[in-house]
């Protein structure tokens, strides 16, 4: 039996209906960045740092004693995130994939990853029954930063206060971002091929891993130069 | 056990020497022996158990839903919860945001759906049982449950059963809901045979040295310089590839060579981890059956 299916179907020669794009076109992120060090007055050290509408305060307090423990061959490393009320958060989607985390996961998710960072750079045996803390707070966020970005943000916000604080570390760390539509690497060097950590949700693993890597050296390569441009200006600055 | 600094440095030099030896005489690629069972849950769609020598016990449950949604990636709901720490301790939060991060980003939709606008949602809950006692005084973490975490998820989704869909696929014209046959004889899996997709496994691969060692032990763990996790799928390295903090003591940088050694591990062990586990699912289960 033959039935009519143009009712459903519609005409032949229908066009589809189609809507202006209402997500805002995907900008290259300002590379450009603000620091300041020592802004903080009651801890052991600070740094502001401040991309693209994106502002980071870290302050590093410690070492402090700490006797929590019966005894503590080294010292205890502690890592506070804090994401302020009403960041927007919506383009901290895993991947490409349209899911916002869930506020506490993503900050015990970053928390653990700074102590697997920093646990490396830090000399926590010079510091025997004591406690290093960091307390690290997200005040604004440009709401086209992923997760990853303003990682690399935060890490290297981090590395800038520990030198402010004058801890003993193996090495100034700057985090260098690659990303594309497809992923997104954030790796910490402590120094030329000598990584902290990484981070990648890459897709199809092959040799353009490599190149994320490399282009994460490279960016994280040119941040160096700058930060240890500051922090020498600054510190010479302080000795005349 | 909480390790002196002597007995650290001698696990240290075994572990980051020329040829990796490890306390318990493993090879580097090699795994702590471990026993699985599945579909023990009767309650649940799929099930597991997945338990080692020392006590550490992994079960893990999927229960399906049926949803309205467009929403994809809210489909996948994990859910860690470990004996003794709070369900909000970091470490919870952080292993259940890895777990589903990694479902959610290699995961194939197309098994969920059941029309054009109602889909299964499934919630994955992992409970760990007996963490070791020493935990609190020790240096090492359990971030390295993660591995037995993901084999206990990977096991479940591929055991879940899902009763059989009699109503229509098509309801692109006219809203239907789905209607689903009563006999559970009839039930298909979530994860067909003739399917190619396999659900994500996490590794976590210890760093000592220009080492890398799988699995590593809560006391290797102690003096291990650095940690990364791992996913494995399909024969390909997947998402998370991302560090972690395997202990509390200061660890050391490493290098790419290192990182790659690592993928190259994951990746020469990911297809025999696949076949045992695959051997383990064509197991009938009848150890807990006969019970009821």
């Amino acid at each position: 039996m033959n039935i009519d299916r143009r009712r459903n179907l519609g005409p032949a020669n229908v066009k589809p209906l189609v809507f202006a794009e209402s997500a805002p076109a995907k900008q290259d992120p300002d590379t450009r960045v603000f620091l300041e060090t020592g802004l903080i007055q009651n801890c052991n050290g600070s740094s502001y740092l401040e991309n693209d509408k994106t502002i980071i305060i870290t302050s590093v307090y410690g070492p402090r004693p700490n006797f929590t423990r019966s005894f503590n061959d080294q010292a205890n490393l502690k890592i506070n995130v804090e994401l302020s009320k009403f960041l927007p958060l919506d383009n901290f989607k895993d991947n490409q994939k349209n899911i916002v985390p869930d506020k506490d996961r993503l900050v015990s998710s970053l928390e653990s990853f700074l102590l697997s960072n920093y646990q490396s750079l830090i000399l926590l045996q010079n510091y025997p029954k004591s406690s290093i803390e960091i307390f690290v707070q997200v005040v604004a966020l440009n709401p086209t930063h992923s997760l990853l970005y303003t990682l690399k943000n935060i890490l290297n916000s981090v590395s800038v206060a520990l030198v402010d604080s004058g801890l003993n570390i193996k090495a100034i760390a700057c985090s260098g971002y690659s990303g594309s539509d497809s992923h997104e690497t954030v790796v910490n060097f402590a120094a030329k091929d000598e990584i902290l950590g990484i981070w990648s949700d890459f897709q199809d693993f092959d040799s353009t891993f490599d190149q994320s890597i490399d282009a994460c050296e490279n960016d994280s390569a040119q941040l160096r130069k700058e930060i240890n441009g500051y922090l020498l200006k600054k510190a010479t600055k302080n000795a005349s | 056990m909480v390790l002196s600094t002597a007995e650290k440095s001698y696990i240290y030099e075994s572990l980051s020497g020329e040829n990796t030896l490890r306390t318990d005489s493993r090879k580097y690629n090699e795994f702590r022996p471990l026993k699985a069972a599945c579909s023990f849950v009767p309650n649940c769609n799929g099930s597991s158990r997945v338990y080692t020598a020392d006590g550490i016990e992994c079960i893990t449950s999927v229960k399906a839903k049926v949803v309205k949604t467009k929403d994809l990636a809210n489909l996948i709901a994990v859910e860690v919860d470990i004996e003794g720490q709070r369900d909000n301790s970091a470490l919870c939060l952080d292993l259940s945001a890895l777990l589903q991060r990694s479902l959610v980003n290699n995961f194939d939709y197309e098994i969920l759906r059941l029309t054009d606008k109602y889909y299964f949602q499934i919630y994955v809950d992992v409970l760990i049982l007996s963490v070791p006692g020493d935990f609190k005084n020790s240096s090492y973490t359990l971030y390295s449950l993660l591995s037995l975490i993901s084999m206990g998820s990977y096991l479940a989704l591929k055991s879940c059963k899902l009763p059989l869909l009699t109503s229509t696929t098509n309801d692109r014209e006219i809203e239907e809901e789905p209607s689903f046959a009563d006999d559970w004889e009839l039930a298909t899996d979530l994860i067909p045979e003739s399917s190619e997709f396999q659900p994500v496994l996490v590794f976590v691969v210890g760093l000592v040295g220009s080492n890398v060692i799988i699995d590593p032990s809560l006391d290797e763990e102690q003096v291990l310089e650095n940690g990364v996790c791992i996913g494995y799928s399909q024969g390909n390295i997947v998402p998370p590839i991302q560090s972690v903090a395997l202990s509390t003591v200061d660890g050391k940088p490493f290098d790419r060579k290192t990182l790659a050694k690592a993928t190259g591990l994951v990746k020469e062990i990911g297809q025999p981890v696949t076949q045992a586990l695959d051997a383990i699912l064509s197991e009938e289960v009848d150890e807990y059956g006969s019970v009821f």
